[in-house]
């Protein structure tokens, strides 16, 4: 049997949410579409545990996949990722810290309306329930959003160096478009190739939730994973 | 300012003493490897005539081409004034096979005997020759891109906008290399620009001869796409850019990439680093992980 491309997923919810079915049908299609393994992190969220909890406990598991790989049938050239929204923040700062360490070689990283500035919100006039996720993501001190595996977006240039290709899906109207085609555009400067797609009629979410332009999102998403190999 | 041939002369003159290669030296000998791809296709060469000039589409076929194939439109560059070369037939059959289908590589009419608009029109004209062909060439006209470097990447980007006002055709994909994307501002105000990579006179020079002095012409959105409105920009195809980071137009194209990906448009961008200006049909550093991603891009970019 040939060996199978293996794709992880991180969900979104402020860090506050944890895994649902919404996120179970998401995987489901993707494995099938992608014709291996899904692999969803249910990590501990910020009420137990603020960060870094959830970030290491998703590269653990990461890194964990590509030591099962061999034993599932899986193509260690195919090891992608992919978080959305708080889950984007995840695969962003996962993909960040194994180009700087070498502990594992992505194929690719999908980064879907990703909540890369979790500083933002707790400034004044920031959004309050977006500030409500990053103060109990970094449990009250701020100075920890602005850690780049917290908040990518404060990543320096050479932490953008040497990052598996990406795909960054953003939606119209959600908050973060902005801060994530600028992010993108960095990776690209830094010399990663990088694929960005707005859905401009969709709202923030809308991927995994079956919102707006769902299917396109997904099928983007899945061509993706599927031209993707090292 | 009216322009003579006394102009006409000094601009090439300019030309000449800011050349990075010394004229005696000629054009590099790429190697028997490179220019074996031309083996890879069955070369056409048909001509046609726009504003009254004539200009050449040489037809490279990839042997190894399927039924119902993506043709890709190749536009080479050399600031408008350079003409075709050997390097764009060999790149263009590289291509062509890795594509597995047919590349029409221009040799449009330079700016030393006609300017603007005439290289832009016969792009254009070349475009839909293209699409009214494809059906007799075997091709799919769902799969019809364009490409272009440098000069024709300014070239490609004004056509793909006009097409998009026009809805003349529709392209599934535009290529574009380093393109100059703003010959309003003087180089001067370029952002990161390195003189030694190209020195302000010989881009001034480059403009001159292709606008002659026309700033209207210069400013209009097909021959400065950076200053399309929005409303313009979410019409055009998915678009792959690549920048150089020896090329001083690389911000400028990566800010066209980041406003193309703002109003909707599909846009993969990639600054290659490590390598300048003209790397990918010039076969320079890193050209065959380039063309390794526009040969990726093309095939699966499909209306």
């Amino acid at each position: 049997m040939e060996k199978c491309p293996i794709h992880v997923n991180m969900h979104g919810g402020g860090f506050v949410h944890e895994q649902d079915h919404d996120d179970d049908l998401y995987c489901a299609r993707i494995a099938a579409g992608i014709r291996g393994i899904v692999v969803d992190i249910d990590y501990a969220t910020s009420w137990e545990h603020p960060f870094p909890c959830a970030f290491e406990q998703s590269y653990a598991v990461v890194q964990w996949v590509f030591e099962q790989c061999e034993a599932w049938g899986g193509d260690p050239k195919r090891i992608s990722i992919g978080g959305h929204s708080a889950g984007g923040c995840l695969a962003a700062a996962i993909a960040m810290r194994a180009s700087a360490t070498k502990d594992f070689a992505l194929c690719l990283q999908v980064l879907d309306y990703a909540a890369l500035d979790n500083y933002k919100s707790v400034l004044p006039g920031g959004n309050e329930r977006s500030g409500a996720f990053s103060k109990l993501y970094a449990d009250g001190d701020d100075r920890v959003l602005q850690l780049p595996f917290c908040s990518p977006i404060f990543a320096t240039d050479d932490m953008l160096k040497e990052l598996p290709p990406a795909l960054v899906i953003n939606a119209g109207s959600c908050p973060f478009k902005k801060d994530n085609e600028q992010y993108a555009l960095r990776m690209a400067a830094m010399g990663n190739e990088v694929t960005i797609q707005c859905f401009m009629d969709s709202p923030h979410g809308f991927t995994v939730r079956l919102a707006g332009e769902w299917q396109q999102a997904q099928e983007r998403i899945l061509r993706a994973i599927n031209e993707a190999s090292l | 300012m009216p322009f003579s041939e006394q102009r006409k002369k000094e601009l090439f003159e300019v030309l000449e003493r800011t050349a990075r290669r010394s004229p005696i030296a000629g054009l590099p000998a790429y190697p028997q490897e490179y220019q074996d791809y031309r083996k890879l296709c069955e070369e056409e060469v048909l001509t046609r005539t726009v504003d009254g000039y004539p200009y050449t589409l040489y037809m490279h076929r990839a042997k190894s081409r399927t039924e119902n194939c993506p043709i890709h439109i190749y536009i080479h560059g050399g600031g408008f004034v350079y003409p075709h070369a050997d390097c764009d037939s060999m790149f263009s059959s590289y291509l062509a096979d890795r594509i597995g289908g047919i590349v029409v590589d221009l040799d449009y009419t330079t700016s030393g005997t006609a300017p603007w608009p005439v290289a832009f029109d016969q792009c254009y004209d070349a475009a839909r020759y293209t699409f009214a062909q494809c059906a007799d060439w075997g091709g799919d006209e769902n799969r019809i891109s364009a490409g272009g470097y440098s000069a024709g990447g300014t070239l490609v980007a004004g056509m793909a906008l006009k097409a998009a006002d026009t809805g003349d055709f529709r392209l599934c994909l535009q290529v574009l290399g380093y393109p100059l994307l703003d010959s309003v501002n003087s180089p001067v105000y370029k952002k990161g620009a390195y003189p030694r990579i190209l020195p302000l006179d010989r881009e001034l020079a480059f403009s001159e001869l292709y606008f002659r002095g026309d700033t209207e012409a210069a400013a209009s959105v097909y021959s400065s796409p950076c200053y399309a409105a929005d409303e313009q920009l979410k019409k055009l195809p998915r678009t792959l850019i690549l920048s150089a980071e020896g090329c001083n137009f690389r911000f400028e194209n990566e800010e066209y990439a980041g406003r193309l990906a703002s109003v909707g448009v599909e846009v993969t961008v990639k600054r290659f680093l490590d390598t300048c200006h003209g790397f990918i049909p010039h076969f320079g550093n890193h050209w065959r992980a380039a063309a390794e991603l526009i040969a990726r891009r093309i095939g699966s970019a499909k209306n």
